[in-house]
Protein backbone atom coordinates (compact mmCIF):
# COMPACT_ATOMS: atom_id res chain seq x y z
CA UNK A 1 0.00 0.00 0.00
CA UNK A 2 1.36 3.47 -0.89
CA UNK A 3 2.36 5.68 2.04
CA UNK A 4 -0.12 8.48 2.64
CA UNK A 5 1.46 11.82 1.65
CA UNK A 6 -1.32 14.27 2.41
CA UNK A 7 -2.71 15.60 5.70
CA UNK A 8 -6.13 14.49 6.87
CA UNK A 9 -8.67 17.14 7.89
CA UNK A 10 -8.20 16.59 11.63
CA UNK A 11 -4.40 16.53 11.29
CA UNK A 12 -4.67 19.86 9.46
CA UNK A 13 -6.80 21.31 12.28
CA UNK A 14 -4.43 20.03 14.98
CA UNK A 15 -1.33 21.52 13.32
CA UNK A 16 -3.09 24.88 12.90
CA UNK A 17 -4.12 24.81 16.57
CA UNK A 18 -0.47 24.15 17.53
CA UNK A 19 0.62 27.14 15.46
CA UNK A 20 -2.01 29.37 17.12
CA UNK A 21 -0.97 28.29 20.62
CA UNK A 22 2.79 28.58 20.11
CA UNK A 23 4.71 27.66 23.27
CA UNK A 24 1.62 26.78 25.30
CA UNK A 25 0.43 23.83 23.21
CA UNK A 26 -0.41 20.82 25.36
CA UNK A 27 -3.37 18.40 25.34
CA UNK A 28 -6.04 20.40 27.22
CA UNK A 29 -5.14 23.73 25.58
CA UNK A 30 -5.08 22.19 22.08
CA UNK A 31 -8.53 20.62 22.54
CA UNK A 32 -9.91 23.95 23.91
CA UNK A 33 -8.37 25.89 21.01
CA UNK A 34 -10.01 23.55 18.49
CA UNK A 35 -13.32 23.82 20.35
CA UNK A 36 -13.06 27.62 20.43
CA UNK A 37 -12.16 28.06 16.76
CA UNK A 38 -14.02 25.17 15.09
CA UNK A 39 -16.91 24.81 17.54
CA UNK A 40 -16.40 21.07 17.79
CA UNK A 41 -15.57 19.02 20.86
CA UNK A 42 -12.46 16.88 20.65
CA UNK A 43 -11.78 13.78 22.73
CA UNK A 44 -8.31 13.67 24.22
CA UNK A 45 -7.92 10.08 23.01
CA UNK A 46 -8.34 11.00 19.34
CA UNK A 47 -6.25 14.16 19.82
CA UNK A 48 -3.33 12.19 21.26
CA UNK A 49 -3.75 9.48 18.61
CA UNK A 50 -3.36 12.18 15.94
CA UNK A 51 -0.45 13.89 17.71
CA UNK A 52 1.36 10.57 18.08
CA UNK A 53 0.90 9.87 14.35
CA UNK A 54 2.11 13.37 13.42
CA UNK A 55 5.14 12.92 15.66
CA UNK A 56 5.96 9.56 14.07
CA UNK A 57 5.92 11.34 10.67
CA UNK A 58 8.20 14.05 12.15
CA UNK A 59 5.67 16.82 11.49
CA UNK A 60 5.39 17.59 15.20
CA UNK A 61 7.85 17.29 18.09
CA UNK A 62 7.09 17.03 21.79
CA UNK A 63 8.82 17.62 25.12
CA UNK A 64 7.81 16.85 28.69
CA UNK A 65 7.04 19.85 30.87
CA UNK A 66 6.60 20.28 34.59
CA UNK A 67 4.35 18.19 36.84
CA UNK A 68 1.80 20.31 38.71
CA UNK A 69 -0.66 19.54 41.54
CA UNK A 70 -3.67 20.62 39.42
CA UNK A 71 -2.78 17.76 37.09
CA UNK A 72 -2.55 15.21 39.89
CA UNK A 73 1.26 15.45 39.86
CA UNK A 74 1.57 14.47 36.20
CA UNK A 75 3.73 16.22 33.64
CA UNK A 76 2.45 18.17 30.63
CA UNK A 77 3.61 17.21 27.14
CA UNK A 78 4.19 20.29 25.00
CA UNK A 79 3.97 20.05 21.22
CA UNK A 80 5.59 22.11 18.48
CA UNK A 81 5.30 22.05 14.72
CA UNK A 82 8.60 21.08 13.05
CA UNK A 83 10.04 22.59 9.85
CA UNK A 84 8.73 19.50 8.01
CA UNK A 85 5.30 20.14 9.50
CA UNK A 86 5.36 23.78 8.34
CA UNK A 87 6.30 22.69 4.80
CA UNK A 88 3.50 20.14 4.80
CA UNK A 89 0.88 22.63 6.03
CA UNK A 90 1.96 25.20 3.41
CA UNK A 91 1.70 22.52 0.73
CA UNK A 92 -1.79 21.60 1.93
CA UNK A 93 -2.79 25.29 2.05
CA UNK A 94 -1.64 25.77 -1.57
CA UNK A 95 -3.53 22.68 -2.69
CA UNK A 96 -6.71 23.78 -0.90
CA UNK A 97 -6.45 27.35 -2.27
CA UNK A 98 -6.05 25.96 -5.78
CA UNK A 99 -9.19 23.91 -5.29
CA UNK A 100 -11.02 26.91 -3.85
CA UNK A 101 -10.09 29.37 -6.62
CA UNK A 102 -12.77 30.18 -9.16
CA UNK A 103 -15.65 28.66 -7.20
CA UNK A 104 -18.31 31.36 -7.47
CA UNK A 105 -20.75 29.50 -5.21
CA UNK A 106 -18.32 29.86 -2.28
CA UNK A 107 -17.27 33.47 -2.78
CA UNK A 108 -19.74 34.86 -0.21
CA UNK A 109 -18.33 32.54 2.47
CA UNK A 110 -14.73 33.69 1.95
CA UNK B 1 -9.35 24.40 47.13
CA UNK B 2 -8.34 20.74 46.96
CA UNK B 3 -8.44 18.95 43.61
CA UNK B 4 -11.53 16.89 42.83
CA UNK B 5 -10.67 13.22 42.40
CA UNK B 6 -11.90 11.63 39.16
CA UNK B 7 -13.50 8.14 39.25
CA UNK B 8 -10.79 5.85 40.64
CA UNK B 9 -11.76 2.79 38.57
CA UNK B 10 -11.51 4.75 35.31
CA UNK B 11 -8.11 6.16 36.33
CA UNK B 12 -6.93 2.65 37.22
CA UNK B 13 -8.11 1.35 33.84
CA UNK B 14 -6.23 4.18 32.12
CA UNK B 15 -3.08 3.34 34.08
CA UNK B 16 -3.25 -0.28 32.91
CA UNK B 17 -3.00 0.57 29.25
CA UNK B 18 0.59 1.67 28.95
CA UNK B 19 3.30 3.03 31.20
CA UNK B 20 5.03 5.44 28.84
CA UNK B 21 5.13 9.22 29.17
CA UNK B 22 2.35 9.71 26.60
CA UNK B 23 -0.13 7.93 28.82
CA UNK B 24 1.02 9.99 31.79
CA UNK B 25 0.38 13.20 29.82
CA UNK B 26 -3.09 11.96 28.79
CA UNK B 27 -3.91 11.08 32.42
CA UNK B 28 -2.71 14.55 33.53
CA UNK B 29 -4.78 16.29 30.84
CA UNK B 30 -7.88 14.32 31.80
CA UNK B 31 -7.31 15.15 35.48
CA UNK B 32 -6.90 18.87 34.67
CA UNK B 33 -9.96 19.02 32.42
CA UNK B 34 -12.02 17.05 34.97
CA UNK B 35 -11.47 19.84 37.55
CA UNK B 36 -13.52 22.15 35.31
CA UNK B 37 -16.09 19.79 33.83
CA UNK B 38 -16.71 17.76 37.03
CA UNK B 39 -18.63 15.09 35.16
CA UNK B 40 -17.89 11.44 35.85
CA UNK B 41 -19.72 10.44 32.66
CA UNK B 42 -17.47 12.74 30.59
CA UNK B 43 -14.39 11.31 32.34
CA UNK B 44 -15.48 7.71 31.72
CA UNK B 45 -16.22 8.45 28.04
CA UNK B 46 -12.80 10.03 27.59
CA UNK B 47 -11.04 7.12 29.33
CA UNK B 48 -12.93 4.55 27.25
CA UNK B 49 -12.01 6.46 24.09
CA UNK B 50 -8.33 6.54 25.10
CA UNK B 51 -8.46 2.80 25.90
CA UNK B 52 -10.17 1.98 22.58
CA UNK B 53 -7.61 4.00 20.58
CA UNK B 54 -4.71 2.54 22.55
CA UNK B 55 -6.00 -1.04 22.05
CA UNK B 56 -6.49 -0.40 18.31
CA UNK B 57 -2.96 0.99 18.01
CA UNK B 58 -1.44 -1.92 19.96
CA UNK B 59 -3.27 -4.52 17.87
CA UNK B 60 -2.17 -2.83 14.63
CA UNK B 61 1.47 -2.69 15.71
CA UNK B 62 1.63 -6.06 17.51
CA UNK B 63 -0.49 -8.44 15.46
CA UNK B 64 1.79 -11.41 16.21
CA UNK B 65 1.43 -10.75 19.95
CA UNK B 66 -2.35 -10.64 19.47
CA UNK B 67 -2.32 -14.07 17.80
CA UNK B 68 -0.09 -15.39 20.58
CA UNK B 69 -2.51 -14.00 23.19
CA UNK B 70 -5.42 -15.83 21.53
CA UNK B 71 -3.37 -19.05 21.40
CA UNK B 72 -2.49 -18.70 25.11
CA UNK B 73 -6.17 -18.10 25.88
CA UNK B 74 -7.31 -21.21 23.97
CA UNK B 75 -4.64 -23.41 25.60
CA UNK B 76 -5.44 -22.05 29.07
CA UNK B 77 -9.18 -22.55 28.50
CA UNK B 78 -8.58 -26.20 27.52
CA UNK B 79 -6.28 -26.76 30.50
CA UNK B 80 -8.65 -25.08 32.97
CA UNK B 81 -11.61 -27.02 31.54
CA UNK B 82 -9.78 -30.35 31.97
CA UNK B 83 -8.68 -29.43 35.50
CA UNK B 84 -12.16 -28.33 36.59
CA UNK B 85 -13.68 -31.53 35.15
CA UNK B 86 -10.90 -33.76 36.50
CA UNK B 87 -10.91 -32.36 40.03
CA UNK B 88 -14.71 -32.41 40.08
CA UNK B 89 -14.86 -29.07 41.94
CA UNK B 90 -18.19 -28.15 40.43
CA UNK B 91 -19.70 -31.59 41.01
CA UNK B 92 -18.67 -31.36 44.68
CA UNK B 93 -20.22 -27.89 45.07
CA UNK B 94 -23.41 -29.16 43.47
CA UNK B 95 -23.40 -32.19 45.75
CA UNK B 96 -22.94 -30.00 48.85
CA UNK B 97 -25.38 -27.30 47.82
CA UNK B 98 -28.33 -29.36 46.59
CA UNK B 99 -29.48 -30.72 50.00
CA UNK B 100 -29.27 -27.22 51.49
CA UNK B 101 -30.64 -25.09 48.65
CA UNK B 102 -32.52 -27.53 46.48
CA UNK B 103 -31.76 -28.78 43.00
CA UNK B 104 -32.61 -25.65 40.94
CA UNK B 105 -30.56 -23.07 42.97
CA UNK B 106 -27.58 -25.41 42.97
CA UNK B 107 -27.79 -25.68 39.17
CA UNK B 108 -27.78 -21.87 39.02
CA UNK B 109 -24.70 -21.70 41.28
CA UNK B 110 -22.86 -24.33 39.24
CA UNK B 111 -23.76 -22.59 35.97
CA UNK B 112 -22.08 -19.47 37.32
CA UNK B 113 -19.11 -21.12 39.02
CA UNK B 114 -17.91 -23.44 36.26
CA UNK B 115 -17.45 -20.86 33.45
CA UNK B 116 -15.97 -18.39 35.96
CA UNK B 117 -13.38 -20.98 37.04
CA UNK B 118 -12.53 -21.87 33.44
CA UNK B 119 -12.38 -18.40 31.87
CA UNK B 120 -10.77 -16.60 34.84
CA UNK B 121 -7.43 -18.45 34.79
CA UNK B 122 -7.22 -18.02 31.01
CA UNK B 123 -7.53 -14.23 31.45
CA UNK B 124 -4.86 -14.37 34.16
CA UNK B 125 -2.55 -16.36 31.87
CA UNK B 126 -3.03 -13.90 29.00
CA UNK B 127 -2.25 -10.92 31.27
CA UNK B 128 0.82 -12.52 32.85
CA UNK B 129 2.32 -13.69 29.55
CA UNK B 130 1.98 -10.30 27.86
CA UNK B 131 3.25 -7.97 30.60
CA UNK B 132 3.31 -4.41 29.15
CA UNK B 133 0.60 -5.19 26.57
CA UNK B 134 -1.36 -7.31 29.09
CA UNK B 135 -4.42 -5.07 29.30
CA UNK B 136 -4.74 -4.86 25.51
CA UNK B 137 -4.45 -8.63 25.12
CA UNK B 138 -6.94 -9.25 27.95
CA UNK B 139 -9.45 -6.96 26.22
CA UNK B 140 -8.82 -8.81 22.95
CA UNK B 141 -9.44 -12.15 24.70
CA UNK B 142 -12.64 -10.83 26.33
CA UNK B 143 -13.82 -9.42 22.98
CA UNK B 144 -13.18 -12.76 21.23
CA UNK B 145 -14.97 -14.63 24.03
CA UNK B 146 -17.87 -12.16 23.85
CA UNK B 147 -18.16 -12.65 20.07
CA UNK B 148 -18.25 -16.45 20.44
CA UNK B 149 -20.75 -16.34 23.33
CA UNK B 150 -22.94 -13.79 21.52
CA UNK B 151 -23.14 -16.14 18.50
CA UNK B 152 -24.04 -19.07 20.75
CA UNK B 153 -26.59 -17.01 22.74
CA UNK B 154 -28.21 -15.70 19.55
CA UNK B 155 -29.12 -19.29 18.68
CA UNK B 156 -30.73 -19.78 22.08
CA UNK B 157 -32.87 -16.66 22.34
CA UNK B 158 -35.81 -18.30 24.15
CA UNK B 159 -37.11 -17.85 27.68
CA UNK B 160 -36.71 -21.54 28.58
CA UNK B 161 -34.89 -22.46 31.82
CA UNK B 162 -32.10 -24.11 29.82
CA UNK B 163 -31.46 -20.91 27.86
CA UNK B 164 -31.53 -18.73 30.95
CA UNK B 165 -28.91 -20.97 32.56
CA UNK B 166 -26.85 -20.79 29.37
CA UNK B 167 -26.98 -16.95 29.36
CA UNK B 168 -26.02 -16.95 33.02
CA UNK B 169 -23.00 -19.12 32.18
CA UNK B 170 -22.05 -16.72 29.35
CA UNK B 171 -22.25 -13.68 31.65
CA UNK B 172 -20.14 -15.38 34.32
CA UNK B 173 -17.64 -16.57 31.68
CA UNK B 174 -17.12 -12.93 30.63
CA UNK B 175 -16.99 -11.76 34.24
CA UNK B 176 -14.39 -14.45 35.01
CA UNK B 177 -12.31 -13.50 31.97
CA UNK B 178 -12.35 -9.82 32.97
CA UNK B 179 -11.68 -10.57 36.63
CA UNK B 180 -8.79 -12.95 35.90
CA UNK B 181 -7.34 -10.66 33.24
CA UNK B 182 -7.41 -7.50 35.29
CA UNK B 183 -6.15 -9.35 38.35
CA UNK B 184 -3.14 -10.35 36.24
CA UNK B 185 -2.70 -6.76 35.00
CA UNK B 186 -2.92 -5.42 38.55
CA UNK B 187 -0.35 -7.99 39.68
CA UNK B 188 1.97 -7.00 36.81
CA UNK B 189 1.55 -3.31 37.67
CA UNK B 190 2.26 -4.04 41.33
CA UNK B 191 5.45 -6.04 40.56
CA UNK B 192 6.63 -3.33 38.13
CA UNK B 193 6.13 -0.63 40.80
CA UNK B 194 7.94 -2.76 43.38
CA UNK B 195 10.86 -3.30 40.97
CA UNK B 196 11.21 0.49 40.47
Amino acid sequence: MAKREYLGEFEFVVILALLHLGQDAYGVEISREIERRCGRGVSLGSLYGTLERLESHRLVSSALGEATPERGGRAKRYFQVTANGLDKIRESQRALCNMWDGLKQLEVMR
Amino acid sequence: MSALKPPALATWLLGLMDSDAWQDAVAGDLFEDYQQRRSSTWYWCQVLMVVAISVGKDLRHHSVLALRALAVAVLSLCLAHSLVSELGVVRRVMHMASPLLGWWPSVVIVAALEPFLICGPAGLAVALTHRKRGATMVLLYVAALFAILACLCANRAHWTPGCVVFWESAVFALAGALFGGFLGCAWEGFSRTRAI
